[in-house]
């Protein structure tokens, strides 16, 4: 197990569940993203997600692709992206899960790539595009870094192949809240429940769940039945609107102060986070 | 201390001896010992330097088991470049003293030593060495750039062995021009590939990259040649093995992996042995023992002399052991097959004194439990049928067959090698292969014209059912849904389950005869099956060469292009799976139109995915595609082209994957696509085939197809792989504004599932690709069609905008016919290649019994009709006499 796998676990020992931003590395620019990144920390979040932009993200809905679209306009490369992660691993103290789609990793090399993001500092990598059946290299390369690849199972992923994702995963399983890219309007539908329930019988890892989870009730019905929330179209959709830095800060930390008091488990546990 | 450390002491001592030596007796090289170009031998991908040493400290049980020289004739006859010899009695067994032996494999030989001193590499030369190795770990920088140098002026190549970037840099400074990464940490004596993916790509352009160590099946070697390695040095993988010869054809690519390893036997003469190796087979069989195919010595000789670099078994029969080693010297014999009642002692006798691998031949009858532990020694088992068996009545025939899978099944399961015998022919192989999943097949009489002549157009055709000419990506065995290295599945989870629910579908109905035939009904009765196949005599005349030109007329299909017959295919596989509703991405339009046209035949809803841009440039076949009922969505991403429409085709079938079936337009995507749209192109193939043959009497010398995704390449082509035909593809050169070029400028990555030639940045993310043909426009390609250019089998070309102009307007006047800007890229290779007296006369040359005098015979594939073209700014719009015709 990697480093995510040991920070999941202390957080489940502690009784949390968190809440885990989905932020696209140089969206809206340089500034903003580094300015969100302070809101996602002022709003107590641990753990972020930060999104490598890539050309053809076939697994996002229009809000990430237009924000991968932007961020590569301005510029924004994976080495940049991973500075951006050591940086908010350095600076802010945030623990940094990498998302990015399979080319641009083995354009650098499996390996090369791994050792990039373990001396970034980045905890975990998650590939949505890379099923287990092709994940066996990248797994080994960044488990030797103590560095977690993080699997994905979706509601259509039958009993033996969720058997397989538990086996190969490390750090917590991402559960695909629905059939559908990210973004969904469905999200967190009507059958959560028994599929968390599904899949919590078949793994012991912790379980996120994410794609079209972005409102406060769609977080509190998530966090009722799985371990963590991922969020991601719903904060960049509101940073899509920031004028400047400060507002980009702003934003950030009231949303997911917003999402975070409605999956704290009492009914005031949240407030302080919310107006820190 | 290192093992490097601990043997500096006595690599002092013995330099010491040498300088001593060689102050009395200067070194000297035989002038029959020419340096051979070591580097050269590396360059152009995936090269083997096989290596030979006498014991490994790294691997205690190790001893080398066959004679050097044998050795590195196995090698090279698998398909090594160079050979890699270990040149240190004291730790490795095996010295400057086997150098000769190493060079009769005629292959460049590098010795390995651990040089302190010019004294060793002085040595090295003399005894014929082409090649040295210096380890930069072990020498300070001034002593590397002088034994460097001290190397170069013997003319000696030199390869320096790296560990990590320290070295890295001083072997540049060196001005090395070979640099080897070494993936075993000499400390701990651990290999980590991810060394060499570290320190590999740190090395400039024009060095040639050498991955040494750790090296033991092909995924690694793929691992490593995506890292930039040109060369892999490799020791036990081949050392180990039952059959070092074979195992140099996996790792290089020459037999893919799981690929059957295919034995063609009984040859008794020149011909056919050269036919048998030319059709790609990996063993050829001279038979020793009694029976009508049996040789004299003098004749295996002969044949020996004519296939220098086949590998070749002899077949003997309880005959006396001086007589098997008297054969195995008169042809260089590499392996050795006993068919009698030869004891396991006799094998051990044989493989000792040759160090040929045993092939072990068993009736039905002899296999049991314990037969493979009783030849454990033997590198195959082959499960032939009792020789009585054969040639009697078709029922005894039947039932020979069945002993011999039932045998040949127990063997294999149980781990063994195994070899299937028996009458195996073109007509039957793959079902047998299918049956036991051997390790490789044995043909002698199913290949042959009358008996002891072999038949080479029957070599082709079992060598293409054996599936050894095209990687089928669902071959037995294969790594699944691979073209080589390429293919895979690279998509999100919520599809995977759907594409293991399609590929069950599509092999159940590939089975299926009712399926079968209302698929054969549809093409004939709905399409207009077979089109004609038409000779463009005017266009003949005008291009000259002398050479009949042949249009497959794809065009005449209904909706006007080779796109329904994957769509028709498809959509009954959409109805088996109980699916309401169809997904496609278009470019050009076609097979947008041939989806929303199949999709209103079966009553199911249809949406299609286009670039705004495409919809504007096609707009007649947006107009089609409305009428027909189905809902065309414009796509606004990036270049708004057919790439986008196809990431926006799998977002909607990610959403809707439950009653939605996506139809892929080409050969590409995640498995089973490829290979799927494959089978349903080739009736192109198949039909072209047979149509040239009755019209001409004869195969033709060169087919033609253009490029995009690749599937009316795909689905020509498949129907002359086996063939002696020149297949060329073509891609969109494009014009000022770039290309759609992916296999000649592109470089391996995934894009929409699959590994391919990708046109992508230095950081991974994909280019827009640019032709002005809508339906080429695409910055992929099928992966069929990037493992086709790595092996050679397809050569690809590429052809502008303005070349492909000239040929479409070529075509309207002289023909008649208005064809597709796509299929514009076929024809207009073609007037290129009827007007290059170089490749015209290569054509020529390799027409099987040539004569100048007849003429060569080209097939085109026209895949479509150019009405989609007739659009504002397109060519149609131009007042047609000279609008384009001229350009170039």
């Amino acid at each position: 197990m990697g480093r995510l796998g040991d920070l999941c676990g202390n957080l489940r020992a502690r009784g949390e569940r968190p809440l885990v931003p989905f932020l696209t590395a140089g969206f809206p620019d340089d500034a903003r993203c580094r300015a969100a990144l302070r809101g996602v920390r002022d709003a107590g979040c641990s753990l972020v997600e930060i999104g490598v932009p890539f050309s053809d993200p076939v697994a996002d809905g229009p809000v990430i692709q237009a924000a991968s679209q932007q961020a590569l306009a301005r510029g924004m490369t994976p080495p940049q992206a991973l500075e951006l992660a050591a940086w908010a691993s350095a600076e802010l103290g945030l623990a940094v899960a990498l998302m990015g789609y399979l080319n641009p990793v083995l354009r650098q090399g499996e390996a090369v790539f791994a050792a990039a993001a373990a001396a970034a500092g980045a905890v975990g990598v998650i590939v949505p595009d890379l099923p287990l059946e092709e994940a066996g290299s990248l797994r080994a390369e960044l488990a030797a870094r103590q560095v977690d690849l993080v699997s994905l199972v979706a509601p259509t992923t039958g009993p033996e192949r969720l058997g397989r994702a538990a086996a190969a995963s490390s750090g917590f399983l991402y559960l695909v809240s629905v059939a559908g890219v990210t973004g969904a309007a469905t999200g967190a539908g009507d059958g959560l429940e028994n599929y968390v329930a599904r899949v919590r019988a078949a793994c012991s890892l912790p379980l996120y769940v994410g794609f079209g989870v972005g409102t406060p009730a769609q977080a509190a019905r998530v966090t009722a039945c799985a371990d963590g929330v991922i969020v991601g179209s719903a904060l960049l959709r509101r940073l899509g609107t920031a004028a400047d830095a400060g507002q980009a800060q702003a934003l950030a930390r009231d949303f997911c102060g917003e999402l975070r008091a409605a999956m704290a488990p009492g009914p005031k546990a949240g407030g302080k986070d919310r107006h820190e | 201390m290192s093992f490097l450390e601990r043997i500096r002491p006595s690599k002092l001592a013995e330099a010491a001896a040498l300088r001593a030596q060689h102050a009395t007796r200067p070194p000297r090289r035989l002038p029959d010992q020419p340096v051979l170009d070591f580097a050269a031998a590396l360059r152009g991908g995936r090269r083997i330097i096989a290596e030979i040493k006498g014991r490994a400290p790294s691997h205690p049980g190790y001893a080398l088991a066959a004679p050097v020289d044998r050795l590195a004739r196995a090698y090279r006859r698998g398909g090594a470049a160079a050979v890699s010899l270990v040149v240190d009695r004291e730790h490795f067994g095996t010295s400057l003293a086997d150098l000769p032996a190493a060079r009769t494999a005629g292959l460049p030989v590098i010795a390995k030593d651990f040089v302190l001193d010019a004294a060793q590499i002085d040595g090295a030369w003399a005894a014929g060495a082409d090649a040295v190795l210096l380890i930069a770990r072990w020498l300070d920088a001034a002593s590397l750039a002088q034994l460097h140098a001290h190397a170069r002026a013997l003319g000696l190549q030199v390869l320096v062995e790296c560990h990590d970037e320290r070295d890295i840099d001083l072997a540049l400074s060196a001005g090395a021009a070979l640099v080897g990464v070494n993936n075993r940490d000499l400390a701990a004596l651990r290999t980590d590939l991810g060394r060499g993916e570290r320190l590999l790509p740190l090395l400039p352009p024009g060095i040639v990259r050498v991955a040494e160590s750790g090296l033991y099946t092909p995924a690694d070697v793929w691992r490593l040649q995506q890292a930039g390695a040109d060369a892999f040095l490799i020791g036990h993988a081949l050392l180990d093995s039952a059959d070092p010869g074979d195992t140099v054809a996996v790792l290089s690519g020459r037999r893919p992996e799981g690929a059957p390893l295919v034995k063609i036997c009984g040859l008794t003469n020149d011909d056919d042995a050269r036919a048998a190796a030319a059709a790609g087979a990996d063993v050829l069989g001279l038979v020793f023992a009694p029976s009508p195919r049996r040789l004299e010595l003098a004749e295996a000789a002969a044949i020996r002399a004519a296939v220098p670099d086949a590998r070749l078994a002899g077949v003997f029969r309880d005959q006396e052991l001086d007589f098997v080693l008297a054969a195995v010297a008169a042809a260089d014999l590499d392996l050795v097959q006993l068919h009698g009642s030869e004891t396991p002692d006799y094998a051990a006798a044989v493989k000792a004194a040759t160090g040929a691998p045993i092939i072990r031949a068993l009736e039905p009858g002899q296999v049991a439990d314990g037969t493979m532990a009783l030849h454990a020694g033997a590198a195959y088992l082959l499960v032939d049928p009792p020789k009585a068996a054969a040639a009697e009545s078709a029922a005894e025939t039947a039932a020979a067959r069945a002993a011999v899978i039932a045998a040949a099944r127990r063997l294999a399961q149980s781990g063994a090698r195994v070899l299937v015998a028996g009458g195996l022919g073109p007509g039957d192989v793959a079902a047998v292969l299918a049956a036991t999943h051997p390790c490789g097949i044995d043909a002698c009489r199913g290949v042959e014209s009358r008996p002891g002549r072999k038949d080479a157009r029957k070599l082709l055709e079992f060598l293409a059912q054996a599936g050894r000419l095209t990687n089928h990506g669902t071959g037995t065995g294969a790594r699944r849904g691979r073209f080589g290295p390429y293919g895979g599945q690279y998509v999100p989870e919520t599809l995977m389950p759907c594409l293991a629910e399609l590929e069950a579908a599509w092999l159940a109905a590939r089975e299926d005869p009712s399926f079968r035939d209302e698929l054969a009904g549809l093409l004939a009765d709905y399409s207009g099956r077979p089109t004609p196949l038409y000779r463009a005599r005017r266009l003949e005349s005008a291009w000259g060469g002398g050479a009949h030109v042949w249009l497959k007329r794809e065009d005449l299909n209904h909706t006007g292009a080779h796109k329904i017959n994957n769509c028709l295919g498809q959509v009954l596989l959409a109805r088996r799976m109980g699916k309401r509703r169809l997904i496609a991405e278009t470019g050009a339009g076609q097979h947008g139109v041939a989806t929303a046209t199949v999709a209103a035949l079966a009553g199911l809803s249809c949406t299609v995915y286009m670039g705004q841009v495409d919809m504007a440039r096609q707009e007649p076949n947006v107009r089609r595609m409305r009428l027909l009922g189905a809902e065309v969505v414009p796509v606004l991403a990036g270049a708004r082209t057919l790439k986008d429409a196809t990431s926006e085709a799998i977002r909607d079938w990610v959403t809707n994957v439950a009653g939605s079936h996506y139809i892929i337009g080409s050969t590409v995507g995640p498995h089973p696509y490829p290979s799927l749209v494959r089978d349903f192109q080739s009736v192109i193939g198949t039909e072209a085939r047979r149509q040239v043959l009755a019209k001409e009497g004869r195969l033709p010398d060169a087919a033609i197809a253009c490029v995009g995704g690749g599937s009316n390449a795909a689905g020509l082509f498949s129907g002359f792989l086996a063939d002696p035909v020149a297949l060329f593809g073509v891609e969109a050169g494009g014009g000022a504004h770039g290309h759609s070029a992916a296999l000649a400028l592109g470089t391996p990555g995934v894009l929409h599932g699959s590994l391919s030639y990708l046109l992508q940045d230095e950081h991974g993310q994909v280019l827009p690709a640019h032709s002005l043909a809508a339906g080429l426009d695409y910055p992929g390609v099928g992966p069929e069609h990037s493992w086709w250019k790595d092996t050679g089998r397809v050569t690809y070309e590429r052809v502008g905008d303005d070349e492909a102009l000239a040929a479409f307007g070529e075509l309207c006047r002289l023909e008649g016919i208005i064809p597709a800007l796509e299929s514009s890229h076929a024809l207009a290779f073609c007037r290129r290649l009827l007007g290059d007296e170089a490749a015209l006369a290569r054509l020529r040359a390799a027409r099987p019994g040539a004569d100048a005098r007849t003429p060569l015979l080209v097939v085109v594939n026209l895949s479509g009709r150019g009405d989609k073209d007739m659009h504002d700014g397109g060519p149609g719009a131009g007042d047609g006499e000279d609008g384009h015709g001229t350009a170039r």
